[in-house]
Parts: structure tokens; sequence; C-alpha cells
């Protein structure tokens, strides 16, 4: 490696301040998710369960072009929410504008023609777009509340990538907020929207070494000291899982004290992971962590259960 | 504790039935073939304190084994702590190459004795190692205790030994040292601040 003298006026000096919140960039984000899938599929066990989630990653990238979400005003609230710690877009009681229901329409315009879609997922998207506008705001509501019963696990991703594509634009607008807020009280819901991590990720560049939690809702990240559990704090037994090599981006990590586990990307060993996406191309680590007693601690926007 | 802020998830429970792989018929056959073809291993990160000097930059150590499963655990990776307030993961040359010094076959690992005129280290056991560590010390500071000064004024001190502690200690290892060698009336003790 080559030895560069670097001028002492060019050296960037970096705050020692950790930032406790990243908002997200929903412009690049889906279409690099997209990317990262259609990359992780080839070869892989579960490609065509890849390539859709991809597909709507795509759709989702072109509905934040097509139909921008503008925040409305609401400098009180967020200067209460900061003084509290509270999450200023709640999913509990921020109250959704009728965007949303329009952003679902886009995508589902989208979803329906597209033949690289498999037919269960057309039925899906069919089933949404004859549903009222009522019906679909109590099947947001269940999702969001953790119950995908109601819509169903096969239509119940085409809810989410709607909502995460609100939600993920308004929190894009927050830059204010995070210049306030120091959301260090607590760690197990995001800062900003109260949804729980689909996984962590440990950064490189500005942020090297820093390990965020990834919210599965509006795509924000809160930062979290390494070696601790994000579901209950505990630090006494954290274990790392992975597969096959110790080297392996991926892994679980596991608590001992509330028996959970959520998955946590190194970005130093692949700058290109993407939580949603590298999580859905190892669910055989989620199979065989689970054989070892542990239970996963977040969702993941594109599998849901009964 | 936060338990049941968030909820658990049975995700894969054996077979992904009823999630939405399954209901969007993408699940393989041979996806959980794929699953046992895996081995899964066990690390631990531990988070510690750089022994070399008295600035106490934050490491994290990774180790591999289980000790449940029969395997003896082993470092493979040492890295700076980058949530640490002193050093933020920065580690100087001597902290980056912790992990040779961990594993390095010089590491001194029992008590040895090298007697008057000899030019042989002799290993000895602890038990053998105190009793004469203690004893070197009491014949000194019986030797040289200085119980009162020229003055007559009680001063309770012992000059001709000191004690130099390891740099990395936490503020209950302080209290201690101070405890063993102020009563002992030992004056010289330092702490390995500049290595």
């Amino acid at each position: 490696m080559a030895i560069r003298i670097v001028p002492e006026h060019d050296i960037q000096r970096h705050s020692i301040a950790i930032a406790p919140l990243r908002l997200p960039q929903p412009r690049s984000l889906y279409r690099e998710r997209a990317a990262r899938l259609l990359t992780l599929a080839e070869g892989h066990a579960m490609a065509d369960f890849l390539r859709f989630a991809a597909r709507i990653a795509h759709h989702q990238d072109a509905l934040v072009h097509a139909q921008p979400v503008a925040l409305p005003d609401i400098a009180g609230l967020l200067t209460t929410c900061a003084a509290h710690e509270l999450p200023p877009l709640s999913v509990d009681g921020w109250q959704r504008q009728p965007d949303w229901q329009a952003l679902l329409d886009g995508l589902l315009e989208r979803v329906r023609p597209d033949a690289g879609l498999p037919p269960a997922v057309q039925a899906a998207a069919e089933r949404l777009a004859a549903a009222t506008l009522a019906e679909r705001e109590q099947w947001a509501d269940a999702l969001l509340a953790g119950d995908a019963a109601p819509v169903g696990p096969a239509a119940a991703p085409l809810l989410w990538a709607a909502l995460s594509v609100y939600w993920s634009q308004l929190a894009a607008q927050l830059a204010d907020y995070a210049a306030i807020a120091s959301p260090d009280g607590q760690h197990a819901l995001c800062p900003v929207c109260g949804s729980a991590p689909v996984a962590s990720v440990v950064r490189i560049g500005d942020a090297a070494g820093l390990r965020y939690l990834h919210c599965s809702l509006c795509e924000s990240e809160w930062h979290l000291v390494r070696s601790q559990c994000s579901h209950c704090d505990a630090s006494r037994d954290i274990g790392y899982w992975v597969l096959d090599s110790e080297d392996a981006a991926t892994r679980a990590e596991s608590c001992g004290d509330c028996h959970g586990y959520l998955k946590l990307m190194r970005q130093d060993k692949d700058p290109a992971v993407d939580p949603v996406a590298d999580d859905l191309a190892t669910l055989a680590l989620d199979a065989l962590v689970e054989q070892q007693g542990y239970a996963r601690t977040g969702p993941n926007p594109f599998l849901f259960g009964a | 504790m936060q338990v049941n802020r968030r909820q658990f998830f049975k995700l894969t429970a054996g077979s992904m039935a009823g999630t939405t792989i399954a209901a969007l018929g993408l699940l393989p056959e041979q996806a959980l073939a794929d699953v046992r073809s895996y081995k899964l291993l066990r690390a631990t990160e531990t988070r510690n304190t750089c022994p070399y000097c008295s600035v106490g930059c934050g490491i994290l150590m990774y180790s591999l084994g289980d000790g449940a499963k029969n395997a003896k655990p082993a470092i493979f990776h040492i890295e700076g702590d980058p949530d640490h307030p002193v050093s933020r993961g920065a580690l100087c040359p001597k902290g980056a190459g912790l992990l040779d010094f961990v594993h390095s076959p010089n590491r001194l690992k029992y008590p040895e004795v090298r007697e008057a005129g000899a030019n042989e280290w002799r290993r000895i056991s602890w038990d053998e190692a105190y009793s004469r560590i203690a004893r070197l010390m009491k014949a000194d500071r019986d030797a040289n205790f200085v119980a009162q000064n020229a003055d007559g004024i009680t001063v309770n001190r012992w000059l001709t030994t000191g004690m130099l502690c390891a740099s990395a200690s936490s503020n209950e290892t302080g209290w201690l040292s101070q405890k063993f060698t102020r009563a002992l009336g030992m004056l010289a003790v330092d702490n390995q601040a500049r290595v």
C-alpha cells in the first residue's frame, strides 16, 4: 500500500459526536435495494422470491420519483417529540394522509401488468385494488400493529411497500428534527415511527464501525452500541451466529437474557449490504438460529406470517 | 429490560408454511434441504480495555467456540471499539497488534524464578511464588520500616520497596491497590502509564 502524505488543510476533521439518527434517502434506497436483491438472487435457492422482492423494490423506487409526499407543517409536534423522546411519525398516533392510498394505487397500477411477477402476486394486487378505502385503512392499522392476518401474507408485502414509501418520504424531511432529537433513551423501536427494526448494520464511511438499527417501515436508522441486545438492552450473553465462515457479512445477534435475535450486517465485510435484502437472502440462518432456541425480534417488509 | 416492546416472530418454524413465501408459491423444494447444508458457527464479541497504557482505549475482542459445546474459545480478531468515548475505535500500532500479543508463544503463563547466581529461569507454583514474595517483602520491611523519623514524629513508612500496578485498572482495582500498599506503609506506588 502506497503512503500518501495529506496536506494539513486537506485533513477532514471528524466530529467525535455520534449521530443518534440517520434519516433515509428514499430517492436512492429502493433502487439500491432492488439491485442488491437481484445480485443476491444469482444461484440462490430462493431466487424466485428474491426476484419478486426486487421487482417490488423497483416499483417502490419508481413511486418515490413519481409521487413525492410533502411533510405537513408539524414544527410544534417535532419540538414536543424531541423534548420527550417520542417518535413524531408514530404508527400509533400519526394521522396518515390520503397520499398513502394514492401511493398504494400507484404501486398496484405498476404491479398488475408486470409480467415479471408470479400470478399469486397479481391476485393479491387485484384483491387490494378491489378493496374499499376503509378496508385498506383497517388492514394497514392491523399490519402496522404487527397483525398480517386481516390482509393476508400474500398481499401484506404490497401494502407494507406502499406504507414504507409514504413513511420514508416523510422521514427523509425530518432534518430539523434530527438536529434537535437525541433519542438515546430507548433502542427497541424506531425513534421516528415507532416500528421494529428489520436488522442492524455496522456502517462504513462517516459512521465507520458504528452500529445502527434499520427501521422496517420508514427506513430511518438509529444508533445502538455494539455487543448489546437491541431488544432488551442486556449485554451479558450476546452471541453472533454465522453460516460457514466467521467472515460472513450477515450474522444473527442473539441474547441469552430475552432469547431474541436480530440480524446484523457488517458493511465493512461487504459494502453493498442492504438490511432488508441481505436478511431475505439468509433465511437459512433464521432457521438454524431458531433451532438454537431464539426467536426473531423484527419483521422483514417482504416476509409476513399468517 | 424492555421485553415485550417488540414482538417475537416464529419466522421459519421448520416449514415457512403460512408465510408470504408459501402464499405466493415461491418456496422451492430444495430451500429447506439447503438449510441443512450450512454449518452454524457462534462467535462472541467481548468489550474490553487495551492493557498497554493509561489512555485505556476500548477494544472489541472476537472469539469463536461455544463453551457449552466442549470447544475451547479462541480469540481470532481484535479491533477498536467505535463506541468507546476515549478512543472512538482508534488503536495505536501496539493496540492494533494485540492479537499477536494474546497468542504469542513467548507470553508468560506461570510464575518463574531465577535464583541468585543462576542463569536459568525455573517454573514454580503460584503457592510457592506467593510464599516467597511474602517472605521477601516481610524481611525487607522488618529490616527497613521507619516507625518514627529523626524528630520522633510517627511516620510508619517503608521506603525500600515499591509497587508497579497495571495501566488498565478499574476504580475498584485502584482502591484495592491503595489499601494494600498504604496499609504496609509503602510510599512508592506507580501505575504503568507509559510502556
